[in-house]
């Protein structure tokens, strides 16, 4: 018998545990210890020991008081037998590879059977729990793309998935020092599902042109689980190596009327791409003329990538023009900059500009200006050297110079920036819509033009090519008065010419033009100068700033022979029998041909007076027009031997062509594709006309690569491929261009007619305009002057393009000085109209041409008719011109409209209007009712749109 | 693959990418004259020489060609008298149009189905109108609609009815299938490759108000999931308060030239001429007012424009930003405001981190577009990726100016096809206490948004009460009868409303989920 420990009784049985009295459990076995914690990756296994200080053996068996899990394991076994007086060890192992998922802790009670006996237990308990549990939220730091020397902070992110707080050791970077990691908070523990932020900060080296790629990573040590983390660390070094050449522009002697350009090239040489969101001048007289002001400049790298075209991205370099416009200014210095800002906040380039502005004193000389459908020249008088200079315009690719200025004008990114001359024309095909040609055709009329949403009439386009051509001549003469007192003058006098059958309305244009590009008309002080001078000299004298085309050639002829002292015996022979001396001036230029008749007086204080006596012209026989009759000829041979040529894109005139294209739906580059080809076609046609003079035979190709054989078809341009080849013969050109001949011989007539004299009465025929040069016209021209020897037919190759303009600036020289003895003078008494003006009347229905003023009527003149329509307060009259003697106004194409007017016949409560026509010294028009002038609006010349464009 | 085209619709303008079939992306573009512009004008003014002067019989023609369709479509919106900014004449009282897709999201918008007709026509012509360049563009670069994906990103308050029209017109102007994604979660993608879990922060400022909109971007394997998860309204912090104060600002600082009768328009057109470079695309100012980059930066960067930011409302908009600041979250801002000189710097000064400084180099106005085509690019990198647009919006009540109480989500939405549900709501309502009779309005909106401005409109009821009424029963009911569409995802309602003996009843449409092609929805 034992005693029992809890009664104190002898009441246990040596054989039995339990006391008879009590019925307390008397065990000798004991565990240690009774609370295990095992973590794991940390203690992943740990040890319990039985102990049985009794003297019975027992049997223990291991068993979880509830629940499966799987996660332990013991060792040896979990059943073993523990003998008298014996201790047993039992591991407990945590087999991590079966934990469930996403487990962190658990409480786990067990159960020690003893001898399978259910009464007979102990207990202990497990804690389990994974370790500390590392992951990166953020896989890789990204620092993206870094500028040189720099600090920037970029952060990766650890979160402690684990059941227990994880403590980090040591974060560094490997790989490089450019790298710190704030060390403050990131020791202290990361507790189970928090996260801890570990910020880098990489202090960025200077970016070198062939900077290595280096793998860098950061490496966080734990303190309590065993693996290192390694997080890499990804960044792009680059350098910002963005700049403006030039970056700074002076221009020491700037001319205040002058415009001034430069062009700026913004460079990106960095490694990364530059978006730019701004050009901006901080002085309103600086203007940035770019395409674009929010674009993308790329770096050499991206360059490389770029595959795909885009509008707004530009590969490395991209140029943008600067304008100043001096005249906003004060003389002398003057400063502004120009800032081109990037989405970089701290990134911008500066352009320093510097302008030292001389303002212009008065010029008294005239220029002469001949404004040209095609070119224009412009002569200046020299007084050092008492010589007429032409104003050359410079290729500025060439270098080369020339007088004949293409009367061409390309706006260039703003209404106020626009180029002329060579270096428009060279433009003009890049920017057919921003191009204006041939507006002396249009001139007066209402064929209008849009740029930047303006609308611009012909007179204000030929404004700014009159503009420039003075500012040409302004420059031209401050280079040649250089070192002198007033090298730079201000250039108000002018004498513009115009052809001779310019209509009223047209002469109103070019004067319009005149007063807008700030030439001085001086209606005033011509009108002075021409009653001083009829004083003087017994005549009516053409005191204008206007001067025919034919006049100025022959005064600049006449000029001339009195220079070579070539004409003046047979000239005094005729002026000492009293005869006169008649010029016929035959001006054939590119868009018109005008015939004037011109008489050579003697007048009184030894003056020789010009006398032109008759004008007459045709504006659809030109040398333009010649071209047009050989391409459409040349265009119906191609059409037979190429097929699926749509010619009418070459041959339709562009007003068709411009409905056409808003019918049709093109595109802006289909456009100016046409646009090309038509001007492609024109220029092939010339050329034929200018070969053939001197070939008899010429051979005509054009081939797929020039692309010039074309069909448009859904919205879409096609291209045909093939050769189309044609020998052209002299006598075929001349059979295309006969029925254009005989009309230049019928104009011959008709001035002669005009001027009341006989073919046989010309003693000289002046060739002048630059188609004079075309073959047979001075041949089939003379056959009408048979009487003329060679000499009395002259055709001056060296100044036939140049003869006008330095006729009017020698008319310019004249006027200026206004002396009384030994000058040429152009007398006006006698000149005739080239055409009846009139209004449009219906008789019964149909409507007719009343003339008010008659064809061959002498200028200046007026005339008043009273209008009346009993039926209506308001008149409208419709102002017509005949060029015929046809009046019936249907069909005609002689007759064009002027313009209209609507009177109110009541404004002065008289009924009726009295109507007046006046025609002044210069031919220009004005009419006033009821003696109130009034403005005539003008018609749009639809057939001569096809060739502004 | 094939070309896609994206297009951010903001209520001023719009911007364009077109990922072309090798995956290059590029800006589309127009011309205006000879200067090429990349965001495109998203207003049409009204000329009123036209308007005015068009007789009933024209009227009634332009009626019937909306209806009939036309091809010519900058033809028939010259002859309505439409003209875009840049061809207002300077000094024109022209009227600015208001837009269509926010005309159709409007709650206010009639039930009449004549005048429906009407608009939704209108709508159509003139939203072609509005797109023409963008379709210029395409054809331009020899482009076929017909091959072309689109997608377009919108507001996230765009009804139904606006995005079924930006449907219908890119079907009808030629583009096979459209995709329309919420602005904030397009923007969002913008991370999509830089964060693999955590939160951006979209601040999305239009003409009058910003939205803050809270999203979550969670990648798990080869999906992102991206959802909106809070959004918020700060209502008088746009482009138009904030030109009008800077505008004023300068005008008394003389900075700009004080001339008589500068308008509100006046000063609009100056600021506009700064992201559209008004000198050369023309827009019109008159008296002319010319802003600088370089004058708004001066203001912003000194004294007076840091006060501005110290005033309501901007405050409010300041103190979310700051609190958006300090748990170092990533801010991207998108608007014409932040094109504005540096109010990006002034506002959000360091919200860029590091790693997304050079995905946000892009200009404000360009995030949204860049941020669409960063997913896109994202998917195509491999073929089992997805993108899985989240949608927390629940159907909900406007309950007072500036907030909105959530009715019933989708998980007491039927979920069978032809399934019904029948929930019911009441509230207590608050008689003014010297009115003798009220309106009582019931918006139901569709958004998870507590502010209304976010949320998509569905509903408008209105009930007239009078005291009596009121007094004796208190609470007025709000019943939702849902039965979702046997095919497809919709699940067309009935709200009624009930006080008493008085009752309306409206009809909507919720579609729980914006799917489109190319992403998937996780509802």
């Amino acid at each position: 018998m034992i005693r029992c420990s809890k009664c104190n009784q002898w009441a246990i049985k040596d054989t039995d545990d339990y006391c008879s009295f009590c019925g307390f459990l008397q065990l000798d076995i004991s565990v240690e210890p009774q609370d295990i914690v095992l973590i794991s990756g940390i203690v992943a296994e740990t040890k319990i020991t039985f102990s049985n200080s009794g003297d019975k053996n027992h049997h223990i068996e291991i068993l979880q008081a509830k629940g499966n899990f799987k996660g332990l394991e013991f060792s040896a076994s979990n059943a073993f037998a523990l003998d008298a007086g014996s201790r047993e060890e039992i591991g407990i192992h945590l087999v991590e590879d079966l934990l469930p998922e996403n487990f962190t802790t658990e409480e786990l009670d067990f159960v020690c059977l003893i001898d399978s006996d259910e009464r007979k237990t102990i207990n202990f308990k497990v804690i389990v729990k994974t370790g500390p549990k590392p992951a990166v939220l953020i896989d890789e730091i990204k620092f993206g793309d870094v500028e040189e020397e720099k600090e920037i902070e970029s952060w990766t992110e650890i979160a402690n998935k684990g059941g227990i707080p994880l403590k980090i050791k040591d974060v560094r970077v490997i790989g490089s020092s450019q790298f710190k990691i704030e060390s403050g908070d990131i020791f202290n523990p990361i507790f189970p599902n928090r996260k801890l932020r570990i910020p880098v900060t990489w202090k960025s080296p200077k970016a070198e042109s062939n900077h290595k790629r280096e793998l860098i990573k950061m490496k966080v040590d734990f303190e309590n689980f065993p693996e290192s983390l390694f997080i890499p660390i990804k960044g792009r070094l680059f350098k910002y190596n963005f700049r403006a050449e030039p970056n700074k522009i002076q221009i020491d002697e700037a001319l205040s009327k002058q415009v001034y350009s430069k062009k700026i090239t913004l460079i990106n040489e960095g490694t990364k791409d530059v978006e730019i969101t701004a050009i901006e001048p901080d002085r309103e007289w600086i203007k940035a003329v770019s395409r674009t002001k929010s674009f993308t400049l790329l770096c050499e790298d991206s360059v490389s990538k770029k595959t795909a075209a885009d509008a707004t991205v530009f590969g490395g370099k991209y140029t943008f023009e600067l304008v100043f416009f001096p005249q906003k200014l004060e003389a002398g210095l003057n400063k502004g900059k120009v800032t081109v800002y990037t989405t970089k906040k701290d990134f911008q380039v500066g352009i320093d500009i510097q302008l030292f502005v001389i303002y212009p004193t008065n010029c008294n000389d005239y220029i002469g200006i001949d404004f040209g459908t095609t070119n224009s020249v412009v002569a200046i008088w020299d007084d050092e050297e008492a010589d007429l200079r032409l104003v050359e315009d410079e290729n500025p690719v060439t270098g080369s110079r020339t007088p004949l200025i293409p009367s061409v004008l390309v706006f260039q990114g703003r209404p106020d920036n626009y180029k002329i001359g060579t270096e428009a024309e060279s433009e003009a095909d890049v920017y057919p819509e921003m191009t204006v040609r041939s507006i002396k055709r249009v001139m007066g009329y209402g064929n209008d033009r849009v740029f930047f949403e303006q609308n611009f009439s012909p007179e204000d386009l030929a404004a700014l090519i009159i503009k420039k051509l003075i500012e040409f001549a302004e420059e031209r003469l401050y280079r040649l008065n250089k070192g002198r007192t007033s090298p730079y003058l201000d250039i108000r006098k002018a004498i513009v010419t115009v052809p001779a059958n310019f209509y009223d309305l047209q002469i109103r244009g070019i004067l319009t033009a005149c007063e807008k590009a700030g030439i001085d008309i001086e209606e005033k002080q011509a009108k002075e100068a021409a009653d001083k001078l009829k004083k003087a000299i017994g005549h009516d004298i053409n005191a204008g700033i206007i001067l025919d085309e034919p006049s100025a050639a022959a005064l600049f002829y006449l000029s001339k022979f009195q220079e070579e002292n070539k004409l003046e015996n047979e000239f005094n022979e005729k002026f000492s029998k009293n005869k006169n001396i008649h010029f016929l001036i035959f001006d054939y230029g590119g868009g018109t041909l005008d015939v004037s008749v011109v008489q050579i007086n003697k007048l009184e204080n030894k003056n020789i007076g010009i006398k032109v006596l008759a004008n007459k012209g045709d504006n659809l026989i030109g040398g333009d027009s010649i071209d047009l009759s050989i391409m459409k000829e040349l265009l119906k041979i191609c059409k037979k031997s190429v097929k699926g040529f749509d010619i009418s894109l070459v041959s339709q005139n562009f007003n068709e062509l411009e409905k056409r294209r808003q019918t049709e739906n093109w595109n802006r580059f289909i456009w100016a594709e046409v646009l090309r080809v038509r001007s492609q076609w024109k220029n092939a046609a010339e050329k034929i006309k200018i070969a053939i003079d001197k070939k008899e035979k010429f051979e005509f190709k054009i081939n797929s690569r020039n692309e010039e054989i074309f069909n448009i078809n859904d919205g879409k341009l096609h291209f045909i491929k093939g050769e189309f080849k044609v020998m052209i013969t002299r006598e075929q050109v001349i059979g295309w261009i006969k029925g254009l001949l005989d009309k230049c011989k019928n104009v011959v007539g008709e001035a002669l007619s005009l001027a009341d004299i006989e073919a046989a009465d010309i003693d000289y025929i002046i060739h002048t305009g630059r188609s004079s040069l075309m073959p047979n016209i001075q041949q089939d021209i003379s056959t009408l002057f048979r009487h003329l020897n060679d000499e009395h037919v002259i055709l001056d190759k060296k100044n036939l393009k140049i003869c006008v303009a330095k006729g009017a600036a020698l008319y310019g020289l004249l006027r200026s000085g206004i002396q009384t003895e030994h000058n040429v003078r152009l007398v006006s008494g006698g000149r005739r109209l080239p055409h009846s003006y009139g209004v449009q009347v219906m008789r019964i229905t149909k409507p007719m041409f009343e003339p008010i003023i008659e064809t061959g009527t002498k200028y200046p003149t007026e005339k008043t008719k009273h209008y009346d329509d009993p039926g209506s307060r308001f008149l409208t009259l419709r102002f017509l011109q005949n060029s015929s003697v046809n009046n019936n106004i249907k069909g005609n194409p002689d007759i064009r409209v002027i313009g209209a007017i609507t009177v109110d016949t009541l404004a002065d409560n008289v009924p009726g209007c009295d109507v007046k026509f006046m025609i002044d010294a210069n031919r220009k028009m004005e009419v006033s009712a009821d003696g109130v002038p009034v403005q005539i609006k003008p018609a749009r010349l639809e057939d001569e749109d096809r060739w502004i464009g | 693959m094939r070309p896609r085209l994206i297009i951010d619709f903001r209520d001023r303008c719009l911007f364009s990418l077109l990922i072309d079939g090798s995956g290059n992306i590029r800006t589309c573009t127009h011309n205006i004259g000879e200067y090429t512009l990349k965001y495109f004008f998203g207003e049409i003014f009204l000329d009123p020489d036209i308007y005015l002067n068009m007789n009933e019989e024209r009227a009634r023609d332009l009626f019937s060609r909306f209806k009939n369709g036309t091809r010519d479509i900058v033809r028939i919106g010259r002859e309505n008298g439409w003209l875009r900014p840049y061809r207002v004449a300077p000094g024109q009282a022209a009227l600015p149009l208001k837009n269509p897709l926010h005309l159709l999201s409007s709650p206010y918008l009639s039930d009449s189905e004549s005048i429906n007709g009407l608009i939704i026509g209108a709508s159509r012509i003139i939203l072609e109108f509005l797109l023409e360049p963008v379709i210029g563009f395409l054809k331009e670069n020899e482009f076929s609609l017909k091959g072309i994906d689109v997608t377009a990103a919108v507001p996230s308050y765009f009804s139904r009815r606006a995005r079924l029209m930006l449907h219908l017109v890119f079907r009808k102007v030629g583009f096979n299938r459209t995709t329309i994604v919420s602005r904030e979660i397009a923007a969002a993608m913008t991370c999509i490759e830089s964060i693999s879990t955590g939160i951006v922060n979209i601040l999305d400022m239009e003409n009058e108000d910003t939205h803050l909109h809270r999203i979550k971007i969670d990648k798990s394997g080869s999906a992102v999931q991206i959802e909106c998860r809070r959004s918020e309204t700060i209502r008088g912090v746009g482009w138009r308060p904030i030109t009008t104060k800077l505008g004023h600002l300068l005008l008394k600082k003389k900075k700009i030239k004080e001339q008589p009768g500068i308008y509100r328009a006046h000063i609009d057109n100056a600021f506009m001429g700064l992201i559209f470079d008004g000198i050369s695309t023309g827009i019109p100012s008159n008296p002319p007012l010319k802003v600088t980059r370089k004058l708004v930066d001066e203001l912003l960067l000194r004294n007076p424009g840091k006060r501005l930011l110290q005033q309501d409302p901007f405050k409010r908009l300041k103190d979310s930003l700051d609190r958006i600041q300090k748990e170092n979250e990533t801010v991207i801002p998108l608007g014409m405001p932040f094109m504005i000189g540096d109010i990006e710097t002034v506002m959000l000064p360091d919200s860029i981190p590091g790693g997304l400084a050079g995905l946000l180099a892009r200009r404000p106005l360009e995030r949204t577009a860049y941020g669409l085509a960063s997913g896109f690019r994202w998917l195509n990198q491999n073929p089992d990726r997805e993108i899985k647009i989240g949608d927390n919006s629940t159907l909900r009540l406007v309950t007072q100016p500036g907030k909105s109480a959530a009715l019933a989500g989708p998980p007491s939405f039927p979920t069978a096809p032809g399934g019904r549900r029948i929930i019911k709501k009441t509230f207590d309502i608050h008689f003014a206490e010297d009115a003798a009779e009220d309106t009582l309005y019931f918006n139901l909106q569709w958004g998870g948004s507590a502010d209304p401005g976010a949320n998509m409109n569905l509903c408008l009821l209105s009930l007239n009460i009078d005291r009596e009424e009121v007094e004796k029963n208190k609470r007025v009911s709000i019943v939702l009868e849902l039965q979702k569409a046997g095919t497809g995802k919709s699940i067309p309602g009935r709200l009624t409303v009930e006080l008493g003996a008085k009752r309306e009843t409206g009809k909507f449409v919720v579609m729980p989920g914006i799917t489109g092609i190319g992403f998937k929805d996780i509802n």
